[in-house]
């Protein structure tokens, strides 16, 4: 009765763990795995597979971009991974024969799976292997299922196991690359060390396991004509290396898949001689599973500015503009990154507060958290584009990082919408008809689809219509140099436009410029096109200042409120008390009065870094 | 029995799309079908691979009944895809095929479309082509081929892919694959950043060599083999880009510098061609018998003395306008007579490029744009043919598209052409080939038939230089690739 009831315990604790470290990936990265699934795509054509065969362990890659289409859902997600990494701890202890309590060591395998996927970052915007948050998931499962198989074969006969081996080897490296090499060295494992003739047993399978290992990637290097000599062995594995920098501390994780193995497998030492009570094998399993943890919690990739990009991104798609703002304003003792200010920027712009409100929000230039510089073009610049009626450099980034990182989901929709945008309706129909193909966006390509045939439509849709009052402008050569931010605030503060949000933006931007001339001229020709609306404060604020500091422009006649001359003044006198202070140190003694204000902005932020 | 059902099943469904029948009655309409590609009324060599289409109307049921006065070839559904048996035994002896194709409406009607016929011409095409697949991007690239289509029938093959030898600190570009008279022995093709250099196989030769030196503006860049000799005329390039913020054309490739050189294979000697700097000269080409070296050449004028060269070009980037010219190539000396205008596209206020001579030397095929040279991102680029003993020239209205028509190729025997073209959708390039006979006049283009219908639909990458070759490279990718690592051989 114990034994069944320990029996028990553990079974329920093999399925149980493994959906709680499920639950908590869905609950902590949540909005990163849905993130993931939009810069991911999987197409049920045909098509779609051979693009992915053309690598050794292209299958498997294609597995992991299916896979990653259950990120839409939380729900499912978590489904799917409590049943992936459940299946893979059992298959541990059925694997290595583990009894009892011993058989919690299986646990340490999906921790380290886990780590794979919740290590992600910034990876999540450069990362070449398609599918990569799923593939170590997939590729470990069908590894163990394989040697599973294999070690049945060997108790009959060493001689079957081997011809498994070859079988699985061969097949095995084309469709699941490097995985394949873990599935042929678990079937070496000794197993059954007491057995009579575990020497013949051992050494066939062996030696066998060694000359796959070596000569099936060889092999196939004269059969695949994409891969690189010193890759052969890394097939279906990430890189981490960007441009031509490496980051090995990245591997970390698919190192630990090997080493959460090794408990289980010392296993094979039959510990219940030395340690036979049940509390031993709990105590030592608990234990196992405890350093797995602290190491999963080590490499848990964390960063709250990276989620708040995320969910900014998000509420972007959803036209969810207050949402952008509410994610801005959360810990607002935390120093936003370039692109939270870029998304909040683009909100308040989209509200039609930002000539009021932009400076209440807290300026910032914290880096992303990620040992390379986060380039904004790599992560939402496209968004960015699209939305600021730059469709041209919305395209272009949509197709370098399609090229560079593959096609996504994401991608593809803003190509569709750009091209929508520049009256490019047949390459918007390819986009279109490619994410008909998808599992989840067809619906969102069918309502863009009526488009094609409609396009007095796109001057009706709430997201487009303010977009093509931002397109005005003669053509011109140019380029962003890969500097979003200061592109945006260079083209639109030196452009000239007759449309009334467009003069709104150019303004703004022309006062985020701080450029005095510059302001001035499209301060003019704002003017007379808002004369009925209030003057936004800050842009008061920033004629008033300018008209304060040059006398370039006559202001005694503007209509400034009182508010803005008195706030000024406060500001100034201030200053002169304030005479001996650092740049620092005015920041925090200005601040709480005056941290929303132009002046604060003009005077006291200074230097920030944008990549 | 309930498993043997579930075997049978899909073969019986299989079975049911090949072999349908023509239904009994329908309905007749006026209009054409609409197909994608558009295939209705073309002329296909009778050695080509079957053309394969999708029925792009709206229905229920698809049946497609191709006919000729000895065989019939019945198929369902609305991807219409004739094996290449069947395909041979519709076009063997034939002049034109008769397509039919029958739709039933939601209704359960019948209604049969206008018929339309697909030419046969006894002219054969060269077997292979061989082409660059390359994502139509601006600045980045990843996954790059060199590749070899067999033209009868499917068969696609990667002659080079630069994955091969990339790494990731390492990118490798490759690019410019061109054959000495089509053939698939002699080629050359250059490998750009990570071991770069240019690629040579001749006779069964391989080497890597460094055509960069002293006297040149740059490494070979646009190739033309002399048709008989082993020596190759390049055009060196300084090359700039920059992106248009509200033209659709998107991209402005310009060079800054440009010259020609020619290089010796045998004795690897570089010899370029004396010029003037404000003379930009671009994209050779031999006539057939290897006596005049074509190219197109504009004359840069600076417009402000204040300004860079570079900056000056590329804001005036719509005032360069390259003519076709010509030179006498003496073999015995190896030099070069006095230029000649060709074509005078500038004084027209046009500019073209890209010379190409027929076979039998009667006909020059060239590229015309408002402006430039990188007529791949001009949407107004289209094709225009002289007549050379006449100098007759007149645009190819019978295959130009209202978007980019650009790099061309002829057949070996000068009855096909195939070109580059983004009709389809105005940015993916995809290969063109029409008929062309003796008085110059072509049939309706036809897009490259591909295995399955909607293959160029969902295909993200362009097809780049196609160019016409009389069998298989035999050289493989990894031979290649052993060769691209070694140490390339400097030029004299």
């Amino acid at each position: 009765m114990r034994d069944r009831l320990r029996n028990l315990s553990v079974w329920t604790l093999l399925w149980l763990l493994p959906a709680a470290l499920a639950l908590a990936v869905v609950r902590l990265e949540g909005d990163v795995l849905y993130r993931a699934q939009e810069l991911s795509l999987f197409l049920t054509t045909r098509h779609f597979f051979s693009t992915q065969a053309v690598y050794p362990g292209g299958p498997l890659s294609w597995l992991g971009c299916l896979a990653t289409t259950v990120f839409y859902s939380r729900a499912w997600t978590f489904v799917m991974l409590s049943v992936l990494w459940g299946l893979c701890a059992v298959l541990v202890g059925r694997l290595f024969r583990l009894r009892g309590w011993w058989r919690l060591m299986g646990v340490a395998l999906p921790l380290a799976l886990a780590a794979c996927l919740t290590q992600t970052g910034y990876w999540l915007y450069c990362q070449k292997l398609s599918g990569h948050m799923m593939v170590p998931t997939l590729g470990v499962l069908l590894a163990l299922l394989i040697a599973l198989f294999g070690l049945t074969l060997r108790r009959r006969s060493p001689w079957l196991c081997v011809v498994w081996m070859i079988l699985s080897a061969s097949a095995g490296y084309p469709l699941m690359g490097a995985y394949s090499f873990l599935a042929t060295a678990l079937m070496v494992w000794p197993g059954e060390w007491r057995r009579d003739g575990w020497a013949s047993r051992m050494v066939v399978p062996t030696v066998a396991a060694g000359l796959l290992i070596a000569v099936v990637p060889w092999v196939y290097y004269h059969v695949y004509s994409q891969v690189e000599l010193s890759q052969i062995y890394c097939a279906a594995m990430p890189t981490f290396g960007i441009d031509s920098n490496d980051f090995p501390q990245y591997r970390l994780p698919y190192y630990g898949i090997m080493l959460s193995l090794v408990p289980a497998m010392l296993c094979a030492l039959k510990p219940e001689r030395f340690l036979p009570k049940h509390w031993h094998a709990a105590a030592i399993s608990l234990l196992v599973l405890a350093a797995a943890l602290v190491g999963l919690r080590r490499v848990w990739y964390t960063d709250a500015n990276f989620h708040r990009e995320i969910r900014q991104s998000l509420a972007i798609e959803r036209q969810d503009w207050e949402g952008v703002l509410r994610i801005a304003r959360e810990r607002t003792d935390e120093m936003p990154t370039r692109i939270m200010v870029l998304n909040r920027n683009l909100a308040l712009f989209r509200l039609g507060r930002a000539g009021d409100e932009v400076f209440h929000y807290r300026e910032g230039d914290a880096l992303p958290n990620a040992p390379w510089p986060v380039s904004i073009s790599r992560v939402n610049g496209r968004q960015l584009y699209y939305h600021y009626g730059l469709e041209n450099f919305c395209y272009r980034w949509c197709m370098e990082q399609g090229i560079e990182t593959g096609w996504s989901v994401d991608g593809l929709r803003l190509m569709a919408k750009a091209s929508l945008l520049n009256g490019e309706y047949d390459v918007a129909r390819k986009y279109l008809g490619l994410l008909k193909h998808t599992l989840h966006h067809r619906a969102w390509a069918e309502h863009y689809e009526t488009y094609l045939n409609h396009p007095e439509l796109i001057r009706q849709d709430a997201e487009m219509e303010p977009i093509t009052h931002l397109m005005e402008g003669d053509n011109h050569l140019d380029t962003d140099n890969m500097h979003v931010e200061n592109y945006l605030v260079n083209t639109f503060s030196t452009s000239t436009g007759s449309d009334p949000l467009r003069q709104e933006l150019n303004l703004l931007f022309a006062m985020l410029s701080r450029d005095i001339p510059t302001f001035w001229q499209r301060f003019f020709e704002y003017v007379p096109t808002h004369a009925q609306q209030h003057m936004p404060l800050h842009f008061q604020e920033a004629a008033y200042l300018y008209g304060q500091l040059e006398h370039t422009v006559d202001t005694s006649h503007m209509p400034f409120d009182d508010e803005v001359r008195r706030t000024y003044a406060e500001f100034m006198q201030f200053n002169e008390q304030c005479g001996t202070m650092t740049l620092e140190q005015k920041k925090k003694a200005f601040y709480p009065a005056y941290g929303k204000t132009f002046y604060y902005y003009y005077f006291l932020v200074r230097g920030l870094t944008t990549l | 029995m309930k498993r043997l059902l579930l075997t049978l099943l899909p073969l019986l469904v299989l079975a049911s799309c090949r072999h349908a029948t023509v239904p009994a009655s329908y309905s007749e309409a006026d209009s054409l079908p609409h197909i994608y590609p558009e295939y209705t009324e073309v002329t296909v060599p009778r050695n080509m691979a079957p053309l394969r289409f999708h029925i792009e109307e709206e229905g229920k049921d698809f049946v497609c009944n191709f006919s000729t006065p000895g065989s019939t070839l019945t198929l369902r559904g609305s991807d219409v895809c004739p094996s290449i048996k069947d395909w041979q035994r519709l076009t063997d002896g034939q002049q034109e095929i008769r397509v039919d194709i029958y739709v039933r409406s939601d209704e359960g009607k019948w209604q049969h479309l206008r018929p339309f016929a697909i030419h046969i011409s006894p002219d054969e095409i060269d077997p292979y082509m061989a082409y660059r697949l390359i994502a139509p991007s601006y600045v980045a690239y990843e996954d790059l081929t060199i590749c070899q289509r067999n033209l009868t029938n499917y068969d696609e093959r990667v002659v080079y892919g630069n994955m091969i030898n990339s790494k990731e600190s390492e990118g490798q570009c490759i690019n410019c694959h061109a054959f000495q008279n089509y053939n698939p022995d002699r080629m050359q093709f250059h490998v750009r950043q990570g071991m770069g250099g240019t690629v040579i196989t001749c006779d069964g030769t391989t080497r890597k060599v460094n055509l960069k030196t002293d006297s040149t503006i740059s490494a070979g860049v646009y190739p033309a083999w002399h048709p008989t000799e082993k020596l190759i005329a390049y055009s060196t390039n300084n090359t700039i880009q920059l992106f248009h913020t509200r033209d659709i054309k998107k991209v402005e490739v310009q060079d800054t510098y440009s010259n020609l050189m020619l290089y010796d294979v045998e004795r690897n000697e570089v010899t370029p061609l004396p010029r003037d700097t404000n003379r930009l000269d671009c994209f050779p080409w031999w006539s057939p018998n290897g006596q005049t070296l074509y190219y197109c050449s504009a004359t840069y004028t600076p417009t402000d003395s204040l300004l860079p060269r570079q900056s000056d070009m590329l804001r005036h980037f719509e005032r360069l306008k390259y003519n076709i010219v010509a030179r006498d190539f003496d073999l015995k000396n190896r030099s070069f007579g006095p230029e000649h205008i060709i074509v005078d596209a500038a004084s027209e206020g046009r500019s073209a490029t890209l010379p190409r001579i027929s076979p039998d030397g009667t006909w020059l095929l060239f590229t015309m744009g408002g402006h430039g040279v990188f007529h791949i991102w001009h949407t107004d680029a289209d094709l225009y043919m002289m007549h050379l003993p006449t100098g007759e020239t007149r645009p190819l209205d019978e295959v130009n598209s209202p978007r980019v028509e650009s790099y061309h190729s002829w057949s070996s025997n000068g009855r096909w052409i195939v070109f580059s073209s983004r009709r389809d959708d105005g940015n993916y390039t995809r290969p063109y080939f029409a008929h062309v006979d003796a008085d110059g006049h072509m049939t309706k283009p036809f897009e490259l038939p591909a295995q399955h219908p909607l293959y160029h639909r969902e295909l993200m990458r362009s097809y780049n230089i196609p160019e016409f070759i009389n069998g298989p490279v035999n050289i493989g990718p990894q031979e290649l690739a052993r060769v691209v690592r070694s140490q390339a051989i400097q030029a004299r």
